[in-house]
């Protein structure tokens, strides 16, 4: 190996993963029986490259059948299997630093691949390579059976009952890495006699005294895990879940003289679910090559394990009326209790009421054929939510083992500190209301929908707001919240086949949403949840443009000089701190010091640094007290809700031949980064940095620079120069073209002849093109900061852009109906 | 004919609903008999789904209810919720990497170690925010102590108010007093702590509820008004509880030690910063009686060497070591302390000549006025043999690369770990795989805790003078502890007694410190460099100015070293070495390596580009508050006060 620069993305990503995907399925109705059999097969290869294994299978069977007895009764039944599993390598058993971080975190520099001597060098790549294969294996049963009574042609009783059962094995294999390891000082190459080995620029031996030779040097070869450390384990856990689900409901029409339409219903549904989990862990393997429990040798073993149930249950009655299908009218109540309150507050009522009117049945619009379907509706409804863990209301004390080791020899058993808890916790409720419109014209070719709606969120069950750190432990939780929510939605279709056989169809739809809180606490502080603010918003700071040297007073030596600054210069309570000092403005305007963002001892705002606007115009950049009535220079610079979420398909078909295109956009969201692929000088430590921001920042000699002068933050993404402010918020608005299929039909006529219904071929693209603002960052507008399957909110350390990198695929593929 | 088949409907209770014969082809009423099976399967269907009367009773099936009944029970529940403070309070060697409260990795901010280029500077302006309410937040490595967290004030708070409403009718009267004692300790520890740390802070003595925004959102409490109920949770705690509660449990001669120590320190501090003289004299003589509880039990004496004291794999039945943290491998809780003492392993700042200079000749003299043969020369093999035992088993004796000074602390690593060096460490003296058993308190610290207490009484409280006698109880009992074969055979010898008739005159010594109690700070020194004291110590003595090495170079130097005879390798063509390898000559002229002056380089090591830290005030002395904390109080309406000089 020598100095040179590598592309870790050649060594780790796979450019071609094939995928295949077969279904087939079978139905027919035999006499009074029907019946349905499905089966499905799809394996999808991961995309990292020196894995030994990555990919995804799923086989999934069902099968349905359903049986008249007789006019009063059927019978129904069926059954469901899928088996999920997910193979991957085991590199690290951690999910705050995987190798997709490392993969980008260090600089061009930093070695991949094998070295001369043919070993691999110490990187994600080695690892991946070298890890054994862990699988997340899933298997999902259900069974379910029910019944439709027909008591009379107008009153039915229908029932079904559901059990679903689902496994999940998580096997992690691990290993011990052995490796040319990058991370230590190499070691001298020398001869039998302990001699120095020299080379040539080519890594070939010379002699001492050869033009261009140089001592040569080897990375160590170590095995560079430790006994039973991370990931030289085995580990398995074992989950299960199990629920039982009972819908039942009576319904009764009742028309009279046809115009007064009712029907009827009195239902209930009940669910009980149970979810048990348990993992064994053995460090110290003595095979790592075939990692098994009986070839680890940790002691002791490392297990857990924990069980948690639930359940609901709900009645419910439901009347509606229609007067000659112009005027409909729906009255809903539900009685709904749930287990995760306290006994006392289980159940709630909940009612909702909906009306509509269809004007183009009205006979002032039949005489027209541009308006075929006019239709507005309006609904007002509650209904409650119950979404939280199922002991919020109990201060529970969790027991374990602790680090201190008893006279005895073993760790002492502990239990922790009760939380602080409300014990009047119940359910959250949403109350919607809605007012929607249907439009269809020149006979449903043109079809609109629009919806207004507004959703409140009462009771939100929240922390208790305002508590300081003097209450010792986190904030309890209670119905504490309110949210608001208001938002519409505009769905537009259009279909037409013009005469020469040329179809044509589109479907668009955009929608937006704007979530404000409506009480919560007294704060009034920018950054806390404070009533009325918008959900996402982000405070910063107005970036004016990077100084320059000409902004600064410079010295003698050219350089600009640090001053401590005086209560003439700034504020009080900035006096004695140090700057570079800045000249008058051109009109002898005292200068506007940003002492308050030096958050590193040694820097000191210069020329390529950050000019901030001084909003408030009182002579000095801060936050003031970073509330409502006082937030400094501080403005809401952006939301990180994504609005005018959109989507549109554009599709033609002729003569066999199929084309379609699916975009998927967002019109407007921002955020703030983190991370090395989004923050300029995030951490010299981590070497990697995106070209956007390598080849663009300020320099004596590039003045013009959109980044600031280098400056090491030391893992802040808040600091200094890179202050939250709107220069470098990240737009995330995009719009991509998530598919593009072009298909064929052969003639159904060629087709009939040999006993086949219909036979398409098609190729699909997924994600190909992708338009954003990011200015050339690496980074995925779709992708969520620190989600992943392993770690749904600080994977990777949440940084911004560092995940498993979206597909781009191609596709290929038959559809077969006999 | 074959009988008919019944069919019967029961409901989850197991009573019969319903029993239905089919139908056969004879009867009228075929029509009337389906209503009835239709409408039996139906009412008993609605019936199954929800006449469970407790369908919706689901309890936690895994975790305790902090309620009566549930818990605190019986004896075994107290012990195992006072068992989660052991770990926060008892640290010992901490756990794998972690650097909390640890010697050598932890407490590194004080004027016996200098590392190289800039040293690590105080702090310099208010943060934008400070604290947190999580138990397992990180300390302050710069304050020796807790952040603005009130989470183990709040622990300690339920255990004595579940103490009294629930588990006192569940025990005797004896545990309900031993228990409430232990709960209390704890609270008088963790407002110890957060005192040193912040000075004034927001007593609570009971759970705060979240709604008694008054109480949160109270202003800082003055210290002396905070330590005054410290001192009354001390002495509870030593009329209650038990002087014996079980190997490695908490006890009274235990608390005792760790009372004296807090005592002492909030004595010194009132005084030595004139707060509050009555305050002072108050908890000094708690200081000497608690330490009398210890002394006095006749459990404990210097019968182990001081290097079995830090490094032994295991500490039970050493008659020094009052409490100790046990660490086994077997149950992955491991440390990393002894591998950075191992003589490889970099901790980044060093033992300084300052600190060697301080060590007393085992005359009994300070180095300037030993008669004794050497007391001028400060290689570090001969600093191993004429200066007390101590620095023999705290530093390596001989220079040592991996030192910024190349004096080497191996105070926390045994005879047999530094004789791996260039090897392959074992898993006991390399990474985070120690098992050496950690000292928690000891006997040394009590008997320097009450000399100290009592030689400040004498001096400026009227109490009764300091006596040989006393000196010999502690002083001089540390010093004759017994010494290890090897260094006995390397010739360090113990030294001299402490005499009161003759009291070393130290030219160092500061002008407003008198000569006994400068030579008991000159004893807590020796005994406890690496341990964590000296930066508190340094807090209540009102001697943060030591902390600025601009007083003295002799904070930028290491001992005297021949370098071409005992460290060449620093000697080399390699640009760290050319031009940045300097020694200091006895004259004061600095010589740098050039590649050719080999044999010009004795002298005083000079730790590489070895600066001071930027300027500090007696703000310094107490932590500041954030400024987030100070908003949010305004922003309720109320205030929080900024720590004094923030």
């Amino acid at each position: 190996m020598g100095v040179r620069t590598y592309d870790p993305y050649d060594y780790m990503i796979k450019e071609w993963a094939p995928t295949q995907q077969h279904n087939i399925s079978v139905g027919q109705t035999l006499n009074k029986t029907t019946y349905n059999i499905g089966l499905g097969y799809l394996d999808q290869s991961g995309m990292i490259k020196p894995a030994k294994k990555d990919d995804f299978t799923r086989y999934n069977a069902s099968l349905r059948l359903s049986n008249e007895i007789n006019k009063y009764i059927t019978v129904r039944a069926g059954a469901m299997y899928s088996r999920r599993n997910k193979e991957y390598p085991y590199v690290t058993s951690s999910t705050t630093a995987d190798p997709w971080l490392y993969l980008y975190r260090w600089g061009s520099l930093y070695p991949f691949g094998n070295d001369e001597n043919g070993d691999p060098i110490r990187s994600p790549v080695s690892e991946a390579g070298a890890a054994n294969t862990a699988n997340i294996l899933q298997n999902y049963m259900n069974v379910n059976a029910g019944a439709t009574l027909n008591f009379t042609r107008n009153w039915t009783f229908d029932f079904d009952y559901t059990f679903s059962n689902q496994e999940e094995i998580w096997n992690r294999p691990g290993t011990r890495y052995t490796a040319r390891n990058s991370w230590v000082a190499p070691k001298a190459r020398v001869d039998d006699n302990g001699g120095p080995i020299y080379v040539d620029s080519t890594g070939n031996v010379v002699s001492a005294t050869a033009p261009g030779a140089m001592p040569a040097f080897d990375l160590s070869y170590d095995t560079y895990t430790s006994l039973g450390a991370n990931p030289d384990h085995i580990y398995r856990r074992t989950t299960n879940f199990h629920s039982s689900t009972i819908n039942a409901y009576t319904t009764y029409n009742l028309n009279l003289k046809d115009d007064h339409r009712f029907k009827f219903m009195l239902g209930i549904n009940r669910v009980a679910a149970q979810t048990e989990w348990q993992s064994q862990q053995v460090n110290q393997l003595t095979d790592i090559h075939n990692p098994e429990f009986s070839f680890a040798v940790g002691s002791p073993p490392i297990v857990d394990g924990d069980k948690f149930w639930e359940s609901q249950l709900g009645y419910f009655g439901r009347i509606n009326y229609a007067f000659k299908d112009k005027y409909l009218i729906e009255g809903n109540l539900r009685y709904d209790g749930s287990s995760k309150f306290p006994r006392d507050l289980w159940w709630r009522w909940y009612p909702s009421v909906s009306a509509g009117w269809v004007i183009s049945k009205e006979n002032f619009m039949l005489s027209q054929d541009v308006v075929s379907f006019f239709k507005i509706r309006g609904s007002w409804g509650t209904i409650g939510d119950q979404t939280v863990p199922n002991t919020l209301y109990l201060p529970l004390m969790s027991s374990g083992l602790s680090s201190w080791i008893g006279a005895n020899g073993s760790r002492a058993v502990t239990v922790g500190t009760p939380p602080a808890i409300v014990n009047n916790i119940t359910w959250q409720d949403i109350q919607t209301k809605n007012l929607g419109v249907d439009l269809a014209f020149f006979e449903n070719k043109l079809s609109v929908t629009f919806d207004l709606f507004q959703r409140n969120t009462r009771n939100m069950i929240v922390p208790s707001e305002g508590i300081p750190y003097t209450f010792g432990t986190g904030a309890p939780q209670g119905n504490f919240g309110s949210l608001r929510t208001n938002g519409w939605e505009l769905t537009v279709e259009f279909n037409h086949r013009f005469k020469n056989g040329l179809g044509v169809n589109f479907r668009g739809n955009i929608s937006d949403a704007k979530t404000h809180i409506l009480e919560y606490g007294t704060s009034t502080g920018v950054n806390s949840y404070y009533n009325g603010k918008d959900i996402g918003e982000i405070w910063g700071y107005r970036t004016d443009r990077l100084y320059q040297a000409s902004d600064f007073e410079l010295g003698p030596d050219g350089n600009p000089q640090l001053i401590t600054l005086t209560a003439d210069d700034v504020p009080e309570e900035y006096a004695g701190k140090k700057a570079n000092q800045l000249k008058p403005g051109a009109h002898g305007e005292k200068p506007v010091y940003q002492v308050f963002l030096q958050n590193s001892s040694n820097f000191f705002f210069g020329p390529g640094d950050v000019k901030f606007k001084d909003l408030n115009g009182d002579g000095v950049i801060d936050n003031g007290s970073a509330t409502l009535d006082d937030h400094g220079d501080l403005a809401v610079i952006g939301n990180s809700t994504p609005r005018y979420e959109y989507g549109f398909r554009i599709g033609a078909d002729y003569k066999g031949v199929d084309i379609s295109l699916f975009f998927q956009g967002v019109g407007s969201r921002q955020i703030w980064g983190d991370g090395f692929l989004a923050i300029p000088g995030y951490n010299s430590a981590d070497g990697a940095m995106p070209a956007a921001i390598a080849d663009n920042y300020w320099t004596p000699d590039n003045t013009n620079a959109f980044y600031p002068a280098a400056y090491n933050n030391a893992g802040s993404n808040s600091a200094n120069n890179i202050q939250v402010q709107d220069r470098y918020l990240l737009n995330m608005a995009y719009l991509r073209l998530k598919n593009l299929t072009v298909g064929y039909s052969f003639s159904p006529d060629l087709l009939r002849k040999v006993g086949v219904n219909s036979f398409r071929v098609y190729g699909a693209l997924e994600n190909f093109i992708t338009w954003d603002h990011l200015r050339g960052l690496p980074i995925d507008p779709e992708a969520i900061n620190g989600y992943s399957m392993w770690n749904t909110s600080n994977y990777n350390l949440g940084r911004t852009g560092i995940g498993t990198p979206a597909f781009k695929s191609i596709s290929i593929g038959v559809q077969l109906n006999f | 004919m074959m009988k008919p088949n019944t069919i019967k409907i029961f409901n989850a209770h197991g009573a019969e609903y319903a029993r239905f014969r089919p139908a056969n082809k004879n009867s009228k009423n075929i029509r009337m008999k389906i209503y009835k099976y239709i409408c039996g399967f139906g009412i008993a269907c609605m019936l199954f789904t929800s006449c469970k009367k407790d369908f919706l009773d689901r309890p936690p099936l895994t975790s305790y209810v902090d309620a009566d009944g549930q818990y605190w029970r019986n004896e075994d529940d107290i012990r195992m919720y006072a068992n989660g403070f052991y770990t926060n309070y008892f640290n010992g060697y901490n756990t794998s990497f972690t650097a909390d409260y640890t010697p050598v990795r932890g407490y590194t901010f004080n004027d016996d170690l200098t590392g190289k280029n800039v040293q690590s500077n105080f702090e310099s302006s208010v943060p934008s925010s400070r604290g947190s309410t999580s138990e397992a937040a990180a300390w302050m490595s710069q304050y020796a102590g807790p952040t603005w967290d009130f989470a183990w004030v709040r622990k300690a708070n339920i255990f004595i108010d579940r103490m009294d409403n629930i588990a006192k009718a569940n025990i005797t009267d004896e545990a309900y007093r031993h228990w409430s004692a232990v709960a209390r300790f704890f609270r008088g520890f963790e407002y110890s702590r957060l005192v040193s740390v912040f000075g004034d802070v927001p007593y609570y003595g009971r759970v705060v509820k979240e709604s008694e925004l008054d109480s949160l959102y109270k202003d800082r409490d003055n210290r002396g008004d905070v330590m005054d109920k410290v001192y009354d949770d001390f002495k509870f705690v030593l009329d209650n509880i038990r002087d014996d509660d079980g190997a490695l449990f908490l006890n009274k001669t235990i608390a005792a030690a760790f009372i004296s120590r807090f005592m002492l320190f909030e004595g010194t501090y009132e005084h030595y910063h004139s707060l509050d003289a009555a305050r002072a004299k108050k908890y000094l003589e708690f200081a000497v009686d608690a330490a009398n509880v210890v002394m006095g039990s006749g459990k404990y004496n210097f019968g182990s060497d001081f290097k079995a004291l830090f490094s032994s794999e295991n500490l039970a039945g050493n008659p020094e070591v009052l409490l100790y943290r046990k660490y086994d491998a077997a149950l992955s809780i491991t440390h990393c302390i002894g591998s950075y003492s191992n003589g490889t392993e970099v901790v980044g700042v060093d033992p300084n000549l300052v600190l060697a200079k301080s060590f007393i000749m085992n005359d009994g003299n300070v180095w300037e006025h030993s008669s004794e043969p050497g007391a001028d020369d400060f290689s570090i093999a001969n600093l191993a043999k004429t200066r007390d035992p101590r620095f023999e088993a705290s530093f390596i004796d001989n220079a040592n690369p991996a030192s910024a000074t190349l004096l080497y602390g191996y105070k926390f690593a045994s005879r047999e770990a530094i004789t791996y060096i260039g090897k392959t460490y074992p898993a006991a003296w390399g990474s985070n795989t120690n098992t050496s058993d950690a000292p928690v308190i000891r006997l040394g610290e009590v008997v320097l805790n009450w000399i100290e207490a009592k030689a400040v009484l004498a001096q400026y409280y009227g109490g009764p003078s300091v006596t040989q006698a006393d000196l010999d109880q502690s002083i001089n009992a540390i010093r004759s502890r017994p010494l290890d074969a090897d260094a006995i055979a390397k010739g360090v010898q113990k030294t001299a007694p402490l005499t009161l008739s003759a009291l070393p005159d130290d030219p160092e010594r500061d002008a407003d410190v008198p000569a006994l109690i400068w030579e008991i700070r000159r004893e807590r020194r020796m005994e406890f460099v690496f341990e964590g004291f000296r930066l508190l110590d340094l807090k209540r003595w009102k001697k943060l100015q030591y902390m600025d090495f601009s007083t003295n170079p002799d904070y930028f130097l290491g001992p005297w070293v021949n370098l071409p005879v005992e460290l060449p390798t620093a000697l080399t063509d390699a640009a760290a070495s050319k031009g940045n390898v300097k020694v200091k000559k006895a004259g004061g002229t600095i010589v740098t390596y050039d590649g050719t002056n080999a044999s010009d380089m004795v002298g005083f090591w000079v730790v590489e580009n070895a600066a001071n830290r930027d300027g500090f005030s007696d703000k310094n002395y107490l932590s500041p508050v954030g400024q987030t904390q100070i908003d949010e109080y305004q922003d309720k309406g109320y205030t929080l006060s900024q720590t004094e000089g923030w």
